[in-house]
């Protein structure tokens, strides 16, 4: 989408304008849940903080700077409600998201997820993976997570990243590097245990 | 080339982001230095295995769901918003002196009308006024305006006598 547009939809939105707050959602809700997904590592938490995130924009948008861009001021919020739940998280007690205690008690994570694979040996094979992947993600520094998911997982560019973490791109690279060194050390470790 | 400065750049060099210059130099260091090249592999490896990290698919029912539980919470901050300034964000004026300037003016008009009600129909209030009057009237005539050998002071006289009454009584 054009800025040009996304900027008319905002002024709009400022002015009470609510169909064009719904549209500002269409267009990003898909990548808002996805970023949101890979954080809490959990469907109804995702859920919850891509609305907190929208609820926050609907709320604040006249606060909003229109000579900055929309997606890092929105990626921003969403990310500092995600860090913030996941702070609440690890006070109320569970450290880390546990994919073995979801099992225990019947939390079925493939509600709404399309099959990818028809082979289910094969949807198995990836989906242990993927576990791990994001295990190992999430036993990061808060820092080099935040850059990892963008930037490798969700394919955002440098410079946005640089936006929304309001840090300079020199600190996205050099984080992005020790995040991989580290990520790394702890795959080649996980896979020797399995 | 020194390899703090290669690891500096080894991002962009992996995405070849970097000019032709700084390439060739990076490429030349690159080519010697078994340990740096070990850094580059293990970048590239874990961006390739982050790159085909599953990517999150749901399908349009979830959507739709998601899309509508945002618009309803949007709907009901929009109601929750427009009770609270027509309850809370009332001016002062609007909120205290209004509602008491109606009350007080409305107990005045009752009062008046109950007293005016009641001495036209001769009840309890009018009664109470004409005993209280009549009291009055005698504890004047019995106590300021008669001498001692019973002669009617004139205006004068009584308002002597009257402070002569209270000073004697203090």
């Amino acid at each position: 989408m054009v800025d040009f547009e996304e900027n008319k939809l905002i002024e709009n939105i400022k002015k009470g304008d609510n169909r064009a707050f719904d549209k500002l959602v269409q267009i990003y809700m898909k990548r808002a849940y996805s970023v949101a997904f890979r954080y809490m590592q959990k469907d109804e938490d995702a859920q919850d903080m891509v609305q907190e995130a929208f609820i926050k924009v609907y709320i604040n948008i006249d606060k909003f700077n229109e000579n900055y861009g929309f997606s890092s001021w929105f990626y921003r919020i969403l990310i500092n409600c995600c860090i913030n739940a996941l702070k609440r998280r690890q006070k109320s007690g569970s450290l880390v998201y546990s994919w073995e205690k979801d099992k225990e008690i019947g939390v079925d994570d493939n509600i709404g997820i399309q099959n990818v694979t028809k082979d289910p040996e094969e949807d198995l094979i990836l989906k242990e993976k993927n576990r791990i992947i994001m295990e190992g993600i999430n036993f990061l520094p808060s820092k080099q997570k935040d850059v990892l998911i963008l930037y490798d997982i969700e394919g955002f560019d440098q410079r946005e990243i640089s936006n929304i973490l309001n840090i300079p791109i020199g600190s996205v690279m050099s984080r992005l590097y020790y995040g991989r060194r580290k990520l790394k050390k702890y795959l080649e470790k996980a896979l020797k245990e399995t | 080339m020194k390899c703090k400065e290669f690891l500096r750049n080894i991002i962009p060099y992996q995405e070849n982001k970097v000019n032709s210059s700084l390439k060739s130099k990076m490429d030349a260091h690159i080519s010697k230095c078994s340990k740096c090249r070990k850094e580059l592999e293990i970048s590239r490896d874990v961006a390739d295995v982050l790159n085909n990290v599953e990517k999150i698919e749901r399908d349009e029912y979830f959507w739709n769901n998601l899309y509508n539980d945002i618009r309803n919470v949007r709907i009901g901050y929009n109601v929750v918003c427009e009770k609270y300034h027509s309850e809370y964000k009332l001016s002062f004026w609007e909120r205290f002196l209004k509602p008491a300037m109606i009350g007080f003016s409305f107990g005045i008009l009752l009062f008046f009308m109950y007293f005016y009600i009641d001495f036209k129909s001769g009840g309890l209030w009018k009664q109470k006024y004409i005993e209280f009057a009549g009291k009055e009237m005698e504890f004047y005539i019995d106590e300021h305006s008669l001498t001692e050998n019973g002669n009617i002071f004139s205006q004068g006289e009584l308002t002597t006598s009257f402070v002569s009454f209270q000073e004697n009584n203090k």
